[in-house]
């Protein structure tokens, strides 16, 4: 791991109002993936692998979790979106290609049913497909959209993260979801 | 669509969205302007939106990860968003989670009950089980963060989030020399034995629970949680306790499905001492076959952990240490320790957790350990083996405040007698209690009633044989007098409707008043023995107000007001005040019964006074506000009885207020929902007195409502039947004033059978017994109106009856005098309409003298006046009719 001290990274890239993904990721992408091994050897079988836990875990044992500045947190998070949207994509086809004929196909259909409950189901593949056509429109945009679905930020993160006010972020969000409601739909 | 047509787009759709629907379509051809092309791609957008379905707003991994919980990752309970599922068990799941309302971040573990069992006795449960941990405050025990509801209702308690490593991967991970792996098993048994002493027993101690954080401090999570096993029936018990035990770590008793005590902690503590000296369990087993885990756990015995270690070679000596010099460190004394927590009689392994913490100190120090001193003498007992457990939720509390106790004592004696001699009289008394747990399993099943009995019996027996050596030891002698106190409880509330032991109940609140007494007098400035002294009053006037010994109430109210106006005066300490604050409610609801009504509203609003001091100084603390709205009540009530009807409704519709935002705060607070629904029941009352009667009957069937789903969640509590009861009587009175008499006469019924089955269960519970004779004769009077004498006569007659016993036992109470006149009157306006002129005018002489004594001691009563005044019109009606003939 690097030798500086992760919380001054973070301090100075708050400071400088830019996100630093070049700087961090790789340190974070290497206690995730130390994290998932980790966690696969200890016979955890009956949990799936669930990345928004292994990132807070990555970011307790990278920073700890005691008087920590909200934005730093909320930094950490943007930074980790993109990571969660890589994995997540990678395990939603991971699954499209059991159900499509896998040996779990029993075991996943019965998961789904339990999951969504009265919840309409999402294909978050096609979501993916959508909001790259929203990147082509409005990278900032699109931007919204990940740190949201994809990262779980609440609006006021995100207007954080982004520094730009609550109020906008809301806006961006209640166009984009309509956007990407169309484009799932006509696709 | 490209870049250029969305930037034109989304301003307009985002200015649509903010505006909302109406108006909707002339905003859009006012932004649009005749690019019609613009206004249709607009619009197709806008019918996207969909409130109620709009899946983007969960979470993507929540898609991928469906969690099988009830509770989704991402999701938001209250002010916490759920990050991840730590686990999953009977009652419900334990989440990672993320407290997102703040300046800064705080991970939680969320624990959540599962949707579709929160039913009443669950979430009382649930509720009970975040009393005790938030007692439980120590620096090895992950604590009690918060606690609260979803939006939907479902409670939840926020505990401290453990990040760390289990105590087992612990020691080897860091390679840990023997001296620090004792060192860190010490810290656990003070936390346990801090539980204990806070009567609670953990049950299910195993490395997964005992976690270790990046600063070396072990911490035990998931307490409490057997707290949380069902009541009845009896087999989900059973089922449910063995899920709960890890095999590994269960003691005998507890494979055997038998009631568990502190002693099973101990046992679990035995294993993971021996995992952390010896690298591996004591037993193996694959833990998939019963009878299996039986044979291993409850009949053979362990090797000694120098044995195993070396015969085995599972773990590798720390750094420094070969395999035999390890091994050998562990011969003798560390060996004996350990496999003394693991025998398989309870009584026989150590009495206490602080015991087995002395034993590790000791050789730590280099001194010898009781383990091999061999000075212990067991009386071995062999217990018929069982497999069935006959544990309900109340017998655990008493069993684990007895081995909290016996930790106590044993402390305490130890330092103030010869140890042997001391050893030996505690496992008299440990021997005791053990025999009796056995007893009652047997009991239990024949008769619960008769168990739950003989248990109190038991507990004060030995609590007794423990007094009798306490003189000298005040830390010892103010143990037992809460320990009696707790007892008096338990016969007094917590058994109330079986055992209905008022008289024994108050011999124990009376033992601990005299201990107290005893303590006061040594330290006579001392603001917190006041206290407790006045506790101790309040208690025993609790008692007498409930066996109907209204003086004897009043007296030792009194005199529970005077010690803490002393203590105030010492110490303006706030629970000094609370104190003060009860004790003054408590003086005004005994006067209301038996003295003046200007002089129970003083205390009423003395108590008022104080607790809104206290408010003001803690403004968000639930439990002033819950003593403010009932205060409310009561004060309401005195007004009303003195005719300010107008005073007492805005007094009833304030505790209403108050009992409504207490709610809002808590949803699933049991207590706050029933100050609810007695809230209703009071407006209902107030409403009805002046008159108002739709308004009246709305409240009091919001409050009927209410009542009648907290009964049907706990059908057997007796309070509830009560409470039930006088909805309908309440109801019934209402109607008979709307001149519903019909359905009326049927909520009398109601009511009369609602108390008479607690009357029943309970035969010192007068109150009750009371209750049904008020019904009976309010019900009369509506038959009276019916034009149906006859009935009415016999109804009154009957209660009567009752009532003349009851004023003979207790001759203080304005109610039942009143009651007793109310029956006079109501026979003599009968036989009136029968036409019995001679009897009638006899029963109205009765009742007059008895009314007019009331009024002499308590003059603003309305209700007094009205029938005194009501006796003599019908005796002049009387007598005028004699004339006439």
């Amino acid at each position: 791991m690097n030798d500086r001290p992760i919380t001054k990274i973070l301090a100075e890239l708050r400071a400088e109002g830019r996100e630093g993904f070049d700087e961090l990721l790789p340190m974070v992408y290497a206690e995730l993936r130390r994290l998932a091994g980790h966690h696969l050897s200890r016979e955890r079988a009956e949990h799936t692998l669930q990345p928004t836990a292994l990132v807070h875990e990555a970011y307790i044992r990278l920073i700890g979790q005691n008087a920590i500045e909200w934005q730093d947190r909320t930094h950490f998070f943007g930074i980790a979106s993109r990571l969660m949207r890589e994995i997540l994509i990678e395990h939603a086809r991971t699954r499209n290609r059991l159900k499509r004929g896998g040996e779990h196909k029993t075991q996943i259909a019965l998961d789904d049913a339990v999951s969504f409950g009265d919840q309409k189901p999402l294909d978050v593949l096609a979501v993916n497909e959508a909001l790259t056509k929203l990147e082509e429109l409005d990278a900032q945009q699109a931007r919204v959209v990940e740190l949201r679905f994809f990262g779980g930020l609440t609006i006021d993160e995100i207007a954080e993260v982004m520094k730009i006010s609550p109020a906008t972020i809301k806006r961006e969000w209640s166009s984009a979801k309509l956007f990407l409601y169309k484009t799932l739909k006509d696709s | 669509m490209d870049q250029k047509r969305w930037k034109k787009i989304k301003p307009i759709l985002e200015d649509a969205l903010a505006a909302g629907p109406v108006g909707r379509t002339a905003f859009l051809h006012k932004a649009c302007g005749d690019d019609a092309g613009l206004f249709d791609e607009v619009r197709e957008l806008l019918d996207l939106e969909n409130e109620d379905s709009d899946p983007l707003e969960r979470s993507a991994h929540s898609y991928v990860f469906p969690s099988n919980g009830g509770s989704a990752t991402g999701d938001h309970i209250d002010k916490y968003k759920i990050i991840s599922e730590l686990g999953t068990g009977g009652m419900g799941s334990v989440y990672l989670a993320e407290r997102v309302d703040g300046a800064y971040t705080q991970m939680v573990a969320l624990k959540l009950i599962k949707e579709g069992i929160d039913s009443g006795e669950v979430l009382a449960r649930f509720f009970n089980e975040r009393q005790i941990l938030a007692t439980l405050q120590h620096d090895n025990i992950a604590h009690l963060i918060d606690g609260g509801a979803t939006d939907k209702g479902r409670p939840f308690l926020a505990m401290e989030y453990i990040e760390g490593v289990p105590i087992t991967e612990y020691v080897t991970e860091n390679d840990m020399a023997l001296d620090a792996r004792l060192s860190l098993f010490a810290a656990i048994c003070s936390a346990v034995s801090f539980a204990h002493k806070n009567l609670v027993i953990h049950r299910d101690l195993k490395p997964s629970n005992i976690l270790v954080n990046k600063d070396g401090v072990p911490k035990l999570l998931d307490f409490g949680i057997a707290k949380l096993l069902p009541k009845e029936p009896a087999e989900a018990v059973t089922r449910t306790q063995h899920f709960v035990f890890t095999p590994e770590y269960a003691s005998p008793e507890q494979v055997r499905g038998e009631i568990l005590t502190t002693a099973t902690d101990i046992y679990s503590l035995g294993v993971i001492l021996y995992e952390l000296l010896a690298g591996q369990r004591p037993y193996r087993t694959d833990g998939s076959n019963i009878s299996q885990i039986f044979h291993v756990v409850c009949e053979s015995n362990p090797a000694a952990p120098s044995r195993a270690l070396i015969r085995t070679g599972g773990e590798k000596a720390p750094a420094g240490d070969s395999r035999p010099g390890f091994a050998s460190k562990l011969k003798g004394d560390l060996d004996n320790i350990v496999l003394k927590a693991l025998r398989k009689e309870p009584e026989r392994r150590y009495s206490s957790v602080d015991q087995l913490l002395e034993d590790i100190q000791c050789y730590l120090d280099g001194l010898p350990v009781s383990a091999s001193s061999g000075t212990w003498k067991y009386r071995t007992a062999k217990f018929i083996r069982r497999n069935r457990i006959a544990a309900a939720g109340v017998l655990l509390i008493i069993i684990t405040l007895l081995g909290g106790l016996a930790a106590t004592m044993y402390q305490a004696r130890i330092a103030s007698v010869e140890r042997t001699k001391a050893e030996n009289r505690f496992n008299d008394v440990r021997q005791l209690a053990n025999s009796f747990v056995f007893e009652i399993n047997d009991e239990i099943e024949k008769s619960p009633i008769k168990a739950r009995s003989l248990l109190v019996e038991r507990a004060v027996q030995y609590l007794d044989r423990l007094a009798s050596e306490s003189e000298g030891d005040d830390s010892l002698t103010a143990e037992l007098a809460a320990a009696y106190e707790k007892i008096g409880d338990v016969q007094a509330e917590l058994f109330k409707p079986n055992l209905g032991n008022a008289g024994a109940a108050l011999e124990s609140q009376n033992k601990a008043l005299q201990l107290r007494s005893g303590l006061l007098a040594k330290k006579p400035d001392d603001a917190s023995r006041m206290i407790d002294v006045a506790s101790s009053r309040i208690k025993a006037g609790d008692i007498l107000t409930l066996t109907g010994d209204i003086h004897g109430a009043a007296e030792s109210y009194r005199l529970a007001v005077e010690i803490s106006e002393r203590a105030a005066a010492n110490d303006q300490d706030v629970n000094v005040r609370k104190q003060l604050s009860s004790a003054y409610l408590r003086l005004g609801q005994v006067i209301l019964r038996s003295g003046s009504l200007s002089e129970s509203l003083q205390n009423y609003q003395k108590a008022f006074e104080i607790n809104r001091q206290l408010l003001l100084a803690d403004p968000a603390n639930t439990v002033y506000i819950l003593r403010q709205g009932i205060a409310h009540q009561y004060i309401g009530y005195v007004r009303m009885l003195m005719g300010n009807t107008e005073g007492a409704n805005s007094d009833f519709e304030e505790s209403l207020r108050s009992a409504n935002d207490l709610v809002a705060l808590e949803p699933k607070n049991m207590r706050f929902q029933r100050n609810l629904g007695d809230s209703y029941l009071w407006v209902g009352i107030g409403y009805r007195e002046s008159g108002r009667l739709a308004d009246s009957l709305a409240n009091i069937r919001r409050s009927t409502d209410m009542q009648r789903s907290f009964l049907d969640a706990d059908r057997e509590n007796f309070g509830e039947r009560n409470a039930m009861a006088d909805c309908w009587i309440e109801l019934a009175l209402t109607d008979t004033k709307s001149t519903n008499y019909k359905a009326a006469i049927t909520a009398f019924e109601t009511a009369i059978s609602g108390y008479s089955s607690v009357a029943e269960g309970d035969k010192n519970d007068l109150s009750a017994l009371v209750q049904i004779q008020v019904s009976r004769r309010s019900m009369a009077d509506t038959l009276l109106k019916m034009n149906n004498a006859g009935a009415a006569l016999k109804n009154y007659q009957e209660a009567l009856k009752v009532m003349k016993e009851m004023t003979l036992r207790d001759p203080n109470n304005l109610d039942w005098q009143y009651e007793l006149a109310g029956c006079y009157l109501g026979i003599g306006k009968s036989l009136k309409a029968l036409n019995d002129t001679i009897g009638a005018t006899k029963s109205l002489n009765e009742a007059a003298p008895v009314l007019e004594a009331l009024i002499t001691i308590s003059p603003e009563n309305v209700r007094f006046r009205r029938s005194r005044d009501e006796t003599i019109e019908v005796l002049t009606a009387l007598t005028k009719s004699r004339n006439a003939i």
